[in-house]
């Protein structure tokens, strides 16, 4: 009886360690099998679209001045109760963080930071903003605007790492795509206010980020969730149609199209935050 | 006879635990990306990043990650080896497989006790990331890559 048992002892040890030591058997492996180069080339293509900060300070380099009351207002935070519109209003909220910072309004600012993190406990990613300390950096470094925006920086770079080890990839689109709304909005707003050749040619150049943006939302939407979403995308997404990836040369739109560009952003923003 | 099974039921899951622990930690893509992080300062920003888990299969896999990149602006692509058991092959190219007219525009030469790889195109337009993972017979093998975009788009003072 006690041989069986240490029979079956020295089997479970035994084939743990073989389990636990596979990577040393690789060479006796190789050897038994036939070399052939076939390649698996993925169909899918993986996307990575930029932070909503950069896209905010090339516009502002571009001369996005700031208009108060622009942005959507905090008090409208309340109004989003499925995690659909709380995620694209996450993005919203994101981007008019970012104006402000950039504009040091660090009051503004501040509320805005306290409005994601409501909008964030309802998608469940409180931890995000609570352990960075966010208010007290976006305090002490009030008027320090390249400080402040390092700390969105971290943000994201917080709120990228926190999706990815979730396998909620697909949520920093649609997050994206609320960003990437509002700051259109701002674009095209503050362009109506005094038209901007520079602005205009960034506002254009977002040809590049909408074209991935879409495929990347498509991407994920198995289950038909996003098609809204995705239609008012390709709407403003015509507005590009003539922009040519192959070409070298600088793609800008005209005044007519720029106008009716702004149309169609303004009625999608009104549409995302609920207005 | 209890006691011996036990025993050698304890060390089993022992053995299967550090195992599955050794996995895990083989891609900590927060610690990779941090050390990646250290390499964008003083110039760069962080911009995005990508973690491209996979399983070596019995044949040669490729992964592409599309990159928008706006013309003009400076940008500090980083690379992190360090969760691969086997050397991949990295190259970035101007255009997505099969387009006639893709250029090769860099190509990571992996070396021996290095993990961060640093590429910092001269134009900036869309980019297209290939991993080509090699074949393994251990196909329960897994590794990840760690993708950082930096961007710079004005003169930055250093933060400290």
């Amino acid at each position: 009886m006690q041989k069986v048992t240490i029979k079956i002892a020295a089997i479970l040890v035994a084939t743990s360690l073989l389990y636990a030591c596979g990577g040393t058997q690789e060479e006796t492996i190789e050897e038994d099998v036939i070399v052939e180069e076939v390649v698996e080339v993925e169909n899918q293509i993986d996307y990575v679209l930029p932070s909503p900060l950069q896209i905010a300070e090339l516009f502002k380099n571009a001369g996005l001045t700031y208009i108060g009351d622009l942005t959507n207002p905090i008090s409208n935070v309340d109004n989003y109760n499925s995690k659909y519109d709380q995620k694209l209003n996450f993005g919203i909220y994101s981007a008019d963080m970012a104006y402000c910072i950039m504009n040091n309004q660090t009051q503004e600012s501040i509320n805005y930071l306290s409005t994601l993190r409501k909008v964030s406990e309802k998608l469940w990613m409180t931890d995000i903003l609570n352990s960075m300390g966010l208010s007290e950096r976006l305090e002490a470094n009030v008027g320090n605007e390249d400080s402040l925006t390092y700390i969105m920086a971290d943000l994201q770079m917080q709120m990228d790492d926190y999706l990815d080890k979730n396998g909620m990839g697909y949520t920093g689109s649609i997050i994206f795509a609320g960003a990437w709304i509002e700051t259109m909005y701002l674009g095209v707003k503050v362009n109506e206010n005094e038209t901007n050749e520079k602005l205009i040619s960034r506002l254009s150049e977002q040809a590049i980020i909408l074209e991935s943006l879409i495929a990347s939302i498509k991407q994920n939407d198995d289950e038909n969730e996003f098609s809204e979403l995705i239609t008012d995308l390709e709407k403003i997404n015509a507005h590009f149609a003539e922009f040519d990836n192959e070409s070298e040369d600088e793609f800008v739109l005209s005044a007519e199209a720029v106008k009716s560009l702004s149309e169609d952003v303004t009625a999608l923003r009104a549409k995302t935050i609920g207005e | 006879m209890k006691k011996t099974i036990i025993l050698s039921l304890s060390i089993s899951i022992l053995i299967l635990t550090t195992a599955a622990i050794q996995v895990v930690q083989e891609c900590d893509a927060t610690a990779l990306k941090k050390e990646l992080k250290r390499e964008l300062r003083p110039d760069y920003k962080y911009d995005s990043s990508k973690t491209s888990r996979f399983t070596y299969k019995t044949k040669v896999q490729v992964k592409e990650i599309e990159v928008p990149l706006f013309m003009g602006e400076k940008y500090r692509f980083l690379f992190n080896t360090a969760g691969l058991s086997k050397d991949i092959k990295v190259e970035i190219y101007s255009k997505r497989i099969g387009h006639k007219k893709r250029k090769l525009l860099y190509e990571i030469e992996q070396k021996e006790n290095q993990h961060i790889y640093v590429f910092e195109p001269t134009k900036s337009r869309k980019m297209y990331i290939n991993y080509t993972i090699p074949e393994s017979a251990e196909v329960e093998q897994k590794g990840c890559m760690i993708f950082v975009l930096g961007y710079k788009l004005a003169v930055l003072k250093s933060l400290d």
